[in-house]
């Protein structure tokens, strides 16, 4: 217990000590070779037996550098147990990631640190920035094995073939006249990721960043015999401002990479490392040539390409005080970057307003086009019908090496007079253009739908599409009956055999003589028979019909039905007073009977 | 008497419920001429929620909605009006305008465009109805020509063939072109994004990653409906789940 007491006291009175024991030194790292790719750290270590509060330094101007990042902090204590006696030491390190301009000297001038209100100047480091790697090409031979200390000497990428390329599409143009620069990662080895661009400062230049995405523009490019997938990372217009030569410096960009592994465990399961690596492009000069003066409209106000223009003025009937929407477009190859509205000029009839950009269409890097429109608010100040200024816009055409001017006239307004005194606002955010708004609501004239299905997707309304179908055998049958009945008189006379006998019965109940009854009701058998066959009945003796009706399969039963309905008829003729002649009735549903059953046997 | 005056009222009173729709619908326009869009939308939305589906009660709450500044809601009952009336041009003309005021532009939104947009918009002014009519007139015609040629020997004359193969082609063409629209416009089913941004997530559960995000307005397709989550998908072909009261079908 009092051993573990000491110790506790030891390590607070250590402590508690002051900082007369702090050091302070500077290092940058790698030790070996750095160049103008190389990502230099910058290493600020403070150690002491204690250290005390320590402000952020304050990097001094460096030659040939610029900071990255930082600083990092990390703190590292240690005790130890001599003898009984304990000794701490302690160490900060502030790491700065330092990046080089440009081939040359470098100095990093001492740095001042305040230690415990107690300020320590570290030594100034100085060292010779090499030529780094820019373009794609061949790349250099692998370093060493894995454990070559790769702490102590990071690892710059020399030998892993990814380069950063720009390129502009025209080294030679006009002042005014655009021309695109791409900035592209050639890359031999798995690209997994870049961490951004840092670009050079474009003096003489105007630029315009284009839409680029580096996955979705990815070519394929053969450079010295070696293929490249090459990845747009930054794509601008660039326009100068001057003539004369006028270079784009490096752009400098971080890349990570996939590197095959030294490690021959790693390397045959084909797992890679990943390094960042910097890269930088390489210089590019531009020859910006002046404009020639000869020719220059007073109308120029330096735009550079080949454009048109279209008008647009509505609505073209106001009242006065009303506002009427001036559309200007400019469309064409080139850039209007910079460059002022198409000139409208004033008119006494209308109060213009200042224009303002509604639309702006840029191209891409294969495609350097603009499309630009403008608008206008004019707003009349008297009645009548009069004409709106021409518009004018002039350019400078490098393919034809002359200056164009383009001008338009704008339809003629028709201005009534208005409701009210006319009130015209000053700014031009108190006028607003006639804005497309809604169709208003529909009023209600008939009654509201209930809703439901459709009428063309009901059932009913869908199984009207089968019933035609359905009813074709139907009327073919029906319309070759009808047509045989039309032309078949045997057949017409068979089929209508039954409707025949019937009438001749129902005549023959009007016949008020007995003999005639019978001889009515005879003739109808006979006669339907007769017809059925469509032969004369006339002549026809019992011993035929009754033949004929056994051909046609009807039963003896029937047959002797009909036979005796007939002989009862001759007897009742002849022989008037006997009794079977008084029974007219039955006489004559006998005969309907036997009507109804030869239709259904024949 | 009484009994009389009590038979009058019950008589009466389906008389007065059938009116009643109609005055809502009128009180409703009023407000909304007056520019009380909140009223308008309220009076429309009873309505359409009592079951009347009526393409200008549909079109009139879109332009309250749209007014109110309620863009979801606004392009929702546009579609229903145009479902229910296909032939309107003002309402394919908000339709227009309150999608070219949405964050999302998807393909197909800005209207129809393509070799077939003609086509398609004389299949719209015609109607499902019409062109439906015209095959069944057209099928009927073909089947009594049929019955006409086929009850006669030699019934089929050169002319009557004409006919029939013209019948056949309109009944084809129209029954056709009908099935299309009834496909276009109520075959797939589809959604409306009510919300002001909705993640889509790759399966129906908050723990899911998100694919893709909708805004507000968004008219995308119904794949299938589980547990509270719809699959929706874009014209693009991607698809995820999001909340089902985060869009409303049209």
């Amino acid at each position: 217990m009092r051993t573990l007491l000491a110790a506790v006291l030891a390590i607070l009175a250590g402590l508690a000590a002051r900082a007369d024991d702090v050091r302070v030194s500077a290092n940058v790292f790698p030790n070996g070779r750095i160049t103008d790719t190389t990502q230099v750290r910058l290493v600020i270590q403070i150690e002491g037996s204690s250290i005390p509060d320590v402000s952020t330094p304050h990097l001094p101007a460096m030659k040939n550098l610029r900071v990255g990042a930082g600083p990092q902090t990390s703190r590292n204590s240690s005790y130890s147990f001599v003898n009984g006696r304990v000794d701490s030491s302690n160490t900060l390190t502030l790491t700065y990631v330092l990046l080089p301009s440009a081939p040359g000297p470098a100095e990093i001038p001492g740095v001042d640190v305040v230690v415990g209100g107690t300020t320590y100047h570290t030594q100034p480091i100085r060292f010779v920035v090499q030529e780094g790697r820019s373009g794609p090409g061949a790349p250099a031979a692998p370093r060493g094995r894995m454990d070559d200390d790769a702490l102590a000497e990071p690892d710059d990428g020399s030998d892993v073939d990814v380069s950063l390329e720009a390129r502009v599409s025209d080294r030679e143009v006009f002042v005014g006249e655009p021309t695109t620069l791409e900035v592209a990662i050639y890359a031999a080895a798995p690209v997994v990721g870049f961490n951004g661009l840092q670009p050079p400062a474009l003096g003489g230049l105007w630029s315009d960043d284009l839409a680029v995405d580096a996955n979705r523009d990815r070519r394929s490019e053969t450079v010295g015999g070696r293929n490249y997938t090459v990845f747009p990372v930054s794509r601008k217009v660039l326009i100068p401002t001057r003539a004369g030569k006028i270079t784009v410096d490096p752009f400098l960009g971080q890349i990570q990479v996939r590197r095959s592994s030294r490690d021959p465990f790693r390397s045959f399961f084909a797992i890679g490392d990943f390094v960042n690596i910097l890269r930088k492009t390489r210089p590019i000069e531009i020859t910006a040539k002046p404009l020639p003066e000869e020719g220059r409209p007073a109308e120029f106000t330096g735009a550079v390409g080949s454009y048109r223009m279209k008008l647009a003025a509505a609505p073209a009937s106001v009242a006065v005080g009303d506002a009427v929407a001036v559309h200007v477009t400019i469309e064409g190859r080139g850039s209007l970057l910079g460059i002022p509205p198409p000139h409208l000029a004033a008119a006494p009839e209308v109060k213009t307003y200042e224009p303002k950009v509604i639309e702006e269409e840029k191209g891409t890097a294969d495609r350097l086009s603009i499309r630009k429109t403008w608008e206008w608010i004019v707003v009349p100040v008297r009645p009548g019908e009069f004409k709106l200024p021409a518009i004018t816009f002039a350019y400078f055409d490098p393919q034809e090496a002359r200056y164009e001017v383009v001008s338009q006239d704008l339809p003629v307004l028709t201005v009534r007079r208005g409701e009210g005194p006319v009130e015209v606002g000053t700014a031009r955010a108190e006028v607003q253009a006639p804005t497309k708004d809604i169709a208003f609501a529909k009023r209600r004239t008939t009654l509201l739908s209930e809703g439901g299905e459709p009428l063309a997707r009901r059932p009913a309304f869908l199984a009207l599409f089968a019933v035609p179908w359905a009813l074709v055998p139907i009327g073919i049958w029906w319309g070759r009956r009808r047509e045989r009945l039309l032309t078949d008189t045997g057949f017409a006379r068979s089929r209508r055999a039954a409707r025949a006998a019937a009438r001749r019965l129902a005549k023959a109940a009007d016949r008020p003589d007995a003999q005639a009854f019978h001889q009515a009701v005879a003739h109808a058998l006979v006669d339907y028979v007769a017809d059925r066959e469509n032969r004369s009945g006339a002549g026809l003796t019992y011993d035929q019909v009754d033949d004929l009706l056994a051909r046609r399969g009807v039963d003896e039963g029937l047959r002797r039905r009909y036979r005796g309905c007939l002989e009862r008829c001759d007897f009742a003729r002849f022989v008037p007073d006997a009794p079977a002649a008084s029974n007219r009735t039955e006489i004559l549903h006998e005969a309907r009977a036997i009507i109804v059953a030869l239709e259904e046997a024949w | 008497m009484r009994t009389l005056a009590i038979a009058a009222l019950l008589l009466a009173a389906p008389a007065a419920q059938a009116a009643e729709p109609e005055d809502s619908f009128d009180r409703a326009y009023a407000a909304y001429s007056q520019g009380n869009w909140d009223l308008a939308a309220e009076g429309f939305r009873t309505l359409a929620r009592q079951g009347v589906a009526d393409a200008r009660l549909e079109y009139n709450l879109a332009g309250a909605e749209y007014k109110r500044g309620r863009l979801g809601e606004a392009v929702l009952h546009y579609e229903r009006a145009r479902r229910l009336d296909p032939a309107d041009d003002d309402t394919r003309e908000n339709l227009a305008l309150v999608r070219g005021k949405l964050r999302d532009v998807l393909p197909g939104d800005s209207g129809d465009e393509g070799p077939l947009a003609g086509i398609r918009t004389l299949q719209d002014r015609l109607g499902v109805t019409v062109q439906a009519l015209v095959a069944l007139v057209a099928v009927w015609i073909g089947a009594i020509l049929v019955v006409a040629g086929g009850s006669r020997a030699g019934g089929f004359t050169p002319a009557r063939s004409w006919l029939l193969a013209g019948a056949g082609a309109i009944a084809l063409l129209a029954g056709l072109s009908w099935r299309a629209t009834d496909a276009r416009l109520y075959g797939t089913p589809r959604a409306v994004v009510l919300s002001a941004s909705v993640e889509a997530l790759a399966g129906p559960g908050l723990e899911n990653a998100a694919v893709f995000t909708l805004h507000e307005g968004a008219t995308v397709e119904v794949r299938a409906e589980r547990d509270g989550w719809m699959q929706v998908a874009l014209p693009t072909g991607a698809s995820g789940w999001v909340g089902a009261r985060a869009a409303e079908r049209i």
